[in-house]
């Protein structure tokens, strides 16, 4: 069913068959995320982190012999619509989930409180642990030793189920290991999509009120940095009014890593002090090329020389995402 | 003198030891190296698990894969060890700092061969007292077996700087020159040696070759129906797996599918629902068996030819655990000889070895055995020579290990008998219930096992009443 999942990240735009592989397993370059940008797929970014290549790979050429994708110079594209159709009625996109909800980790901690929960709460302390990753165990023993109940952890998380739709409730209990009790979920991919989509929809509330479920949140963590420290500090650095050759100086790093991390914010929607990257002159140069949609960086490069391949990248972000200030435009 | 056998009701419930733990876990306890050949689930693990509990110092378990090294974490969890560590590839750097750092406060060490190789790792077990040093899977480290790791070749060396009380070698399987190459290999001092048998004579062995894949198909179903009891069928293909389990549902079999392209949670899931019997037909590929200690397996079924009769005889190894009559059955169409046949001549080429070899952190966890097999070369300090070397010696030995199975499969006489000389063990009689066609009357001849349970309930409100009964 992995056929079905991934016909529902193609259009009728080339897409990269590695980029694709790259987006869902959270290779966060540059070039991956603008292309899942340009691609309307950016939301499922880490996804599917798990995913081997040699599945992806086997995956697509079987899409590929059945004629429902096609390789093209530029990547492959969708050529049957109708097929994408039935593959979103097989498996569903979780469309709840976003990238910073850090859903494989919080899974894991899930499962293995509820179960730590269940089996204390009935009086046991020596069971097999429902999750073997030993930073996973070292988390929720952490967790559980800032003064979790039982009966109070209980409480809350029905109160929480309560507040999610009963299919998705459901789904997320099916996956529960405890005292004497083993859930009735099953290991396919539909039903790995719909507990993704269950576990985004409950962190969404999570998200939204973190109070009201606090042992939960503090079990899930908050939202996940997705993206290094330096990234932060960079956007930081030039809010206060850095130049770039400045920041790279100041941080140690190298000026094209710097402009990465940019163009990365700027990619994932991160508001950028546009006055600090656009001389008025190149700013107003931007605003005058002549098909502000072009794809092509030569054409711009070319079109704006006092430019380089950062400001024309940029560009095309902030065109892309409707959020290149068009005022000056006349 | 201590009293083993308290110890052993006391810490882990069992009333008695079974063959070889207690002279294996004597000869430890004097210091003595010793070599245990013991057939998966007849409690190899407890051969270590009860002297790290006796003696001071520090128990160190090489496993060769990351599962059994976790699955053998959750063992002693169970048992209420907490003083027990993997350190594996699986943990991230700041992880394996912390683990690294607190050495000394384990009781248990999990670690992986080429883990043990790093020269951080043993600069800070030479500072620990080892009491007990256990090369688990210890076959490993023969050429001549199919599961050669490279690494293993290097654990000589390591035992040798660490100096360990003693030291215990582990295997299910090992024929006489597997069984020279781990004493060696290893440098054991005059090793006690356990070797039991790997005959199992509660366990039919079937064999039917049919005429094609559907006729296949048909047998496959029909005699999933026919075994009560808890059953593994294993398949080549992942995908072969769910569909026959998608079929089994519908023909109203609890049956679930199980593969490494699962989730973890989901592997969890599906593994304990077949220990606790909601589930009684697993469809699995062969990342299915470890940790898997049920003892009232009734049918083990393989739909390919395994790689090699070392496989095939751990597999068919998790039928009947508890002694009660069970069956193995290995269903053959004409075209899984040519598959199995075609896999054996596959290794990777010089070209392969070559772009790996320019950039190994590149080709890390593709999950792809051919790459794996040469990181694993990379890892343990091998040239890019002599791992093509090494590569091409071993496609010689894989078919040598395919055509072994395939003499089982066409071999005239007592399957048991074939399969038993192939470890240079004795040859056992041939009797009604030994081996040959999995009929009805043989089926009908198996011992009884436990029926499916009732499936946990589906709405989350009824799950939560059973899993905090302690709640209102
Ligand atoms: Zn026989």
């Amino acid at each position: 069913m992995l056929t079905a999942l991934l016909l529902q990240l193609f259009g009728d735009d080339p897409r990269r068959e590695t980029g694709v592989y790259l987006l869902l397993t959270g290779k966060r370059t540059v070039s991956v995320l603008y292309a899942g940008m340009r691609a309307h797929i950016l939301q499922w970014l880490l996804l599917y982190p798990t995913l081997a290549r040699t599945d992806y790979q086997a995956a697509i050429a079987q899409l590929i012999r059945a004629g429902v994708l096609a390789k093209t110079d530029s990547g492959l594209i969708l050529t049957d619509k109708n097929a994408q159709v039935r593959a979103a009625q097989a498996i569903q996109l979780p469309d709840a989930y976003r990238p910073w909800m850090g859903l494989t980790a919080f899974d894991q901690r899930l499962t293995l409180a509820v179960q730590a929960v269940s089996e204390n709460g009935a009086g046991v302390h020596h069971y097999r642990p429902a999750v073997s990753d030993w930073g996973v165990q070292q988390q929720v023993r952490r967790w559980y030793k800032q003064g979790i109940q039982p009966h109070t952890f209980a409480d809350e998380l029905q109160s929480l189920f309560a507040a999610l739709p009963q299919a998705a409730g459901d789904v997320l209990a099916a996956g529960f290991i405890g005292h004497e009790f083993v859930g009735s979920g099953q290991g396919d991919l539909a039903t790995q999509m719909r507990r993704t989509q269950a576990l985004a929809q409950l962190v969404t509330l999570l998200d939204e009120n973190t109070q009201k479920w606090p042992q939960t949140a503090a079990l899930w963590g908050g939202r996940q940095a997705i993206f290094p420290r330096t990234q932060t500090q960079i956007v930081d650095l030039l809010d206060q009014g850095f130049s770039r050759e400045a920041i790279g100086q100041r941080l140690r790093v190298r000026p094209s890593t710097v402009n990465e991390h940019l163009l990365t914010a700027a990619i994932m929607g991160q508001a950028l002090p546009l006055e600090g990257l656009f001389p008025a002159g190149v700013k107003g140069a931007f605003d005058q090329v002549p098909d502000a949609a072009e794809t092509n960086y030569q054409t711009i490069l070319t079109q704006v020389p006092a430019s380089d391949f950062f400001q024309v990248r940029l560009f095309q972000i902030l065109q892309f995402q409707g959020r290149w200030p068009e005022n000056d435009r006349s | 003198m201590i009293d083993l056998d308290a110890m052993l009701q006391q810490k882990f419930g069992f009333s008695a030891f079974r063959p070889g733990q207690r002279e294996l876990i004597e000869a430890t306890l004097r210091g003595q190296d010793a070599l245990g050949i013991l057939p998966t689930g007849s409690g190899k693990t407890l051969c270590y698990q009860l002297p790290g509990r006796l003696q001071p110092g520090l128990v160190v378990v090489v496993e060769p894969l990351l599962a059994l090294m976790a699955d053998q974490v959750a063992r002693l969890q169970a048992r209420g060890e907490r003083r027990v560590v993997a350190l594996g590839s699986d943990l991230s750097p700041d992880e394996a700092r912390f683990v690294k750092m607190h050495l000394a406060d384990y009781r248990f060490l999990f670690i992986s061969p080429e883990m043990l190789l790093r020269g951080d790792v043993q600069a800070l077990l030479r500072q620990l007292t080892i009491s007990l040093f256990v090369v688990d899977e210890a076959h490993c480290i023969s050429q001549w077996g199919p599961d050669f790791r490279p690494a293993y070749l290097q654990l000589g060396n390591v035992i040798h700087a660490l100096k360990p009380r003693s030291v215990l070698a582990l295997t299910a399987t090992a024929p006489n020159r597997v069984q020279q190459d781990i004493v060696n290999g290893l440098g054991l001092r005059q090793p006690f040696a356990f070797i039991a048998s790997v005959d199992r004579p509660n366990i039919f062995m079937g064999v039917m070759q049919v005429a094609d894949a559907q006729s296949k198909h048909t047998d496959l179903l029909a005699v999933t129906q026919a075994v009560q009891g808890p059953k593994i069928l294993y398949f080549d293909r992942r995908q072969q797996a769910e569909e026959v389990a998608a079929q089994l549902q519908e023909k109203g079999q609890y049956a679930a599918f199980y593969h490494a392209g699962m989730t973890a949670s989901a592997r969890e899931l599906v593994a304990r629902q077949f220990m606790v019997d909601q589930v009684d037909v697993i469809c699995a590929t062969s990342a299915f068996g470890m940790g898997i200690d049920k003892p009232d397996v009734r049918l083990v079924c393989y739909t390919y030819l395994p790689e090699s009769l070392e496989a095939f005889t751990q597999g068919i190894g998790r039928a009947g655990r508890d002694g009660a009559q069970s069956a193995a059955l290995l269903l053959l169409a004409p075209a899984d000889m040519a598959r199995a046949s075609q896999f054996a001549s596959t290794l990777p080429d010089a070209k392969m070895i070559k772009t790996i070899f320019a950039h190994p952190e590149l080709y890390t966890k593709m999950n792809d055995p051919q790459i794996d097999l040469i990181e694993a070369y990379i890892q343990s300090g091998f040239s890019e020579a002599e791992t093509l070397a090494k590569l091409t010696a071993r496609l010689a030995e894989k078919q040598a290990s395919l055509q072994a199975m395939v003499g089982f499969v066409n071999a005239p006489g007592c399957k048991r008998a074939a399969l038993v000389a192939h470890f240079d063990d004795l040859v056992p009689t041939h009797t009604d219930l030994c081996c040959g066609e999995l009929t009805p009357a043989v089926i009908a001849q198996l011992a009884p096992a436990t029926a499916v349970k009732s499936q946990a309930p589906q709405a989350w409100q009824a799950v939560f009443k059973q899993i905090f009964t302690f709640a209102n």
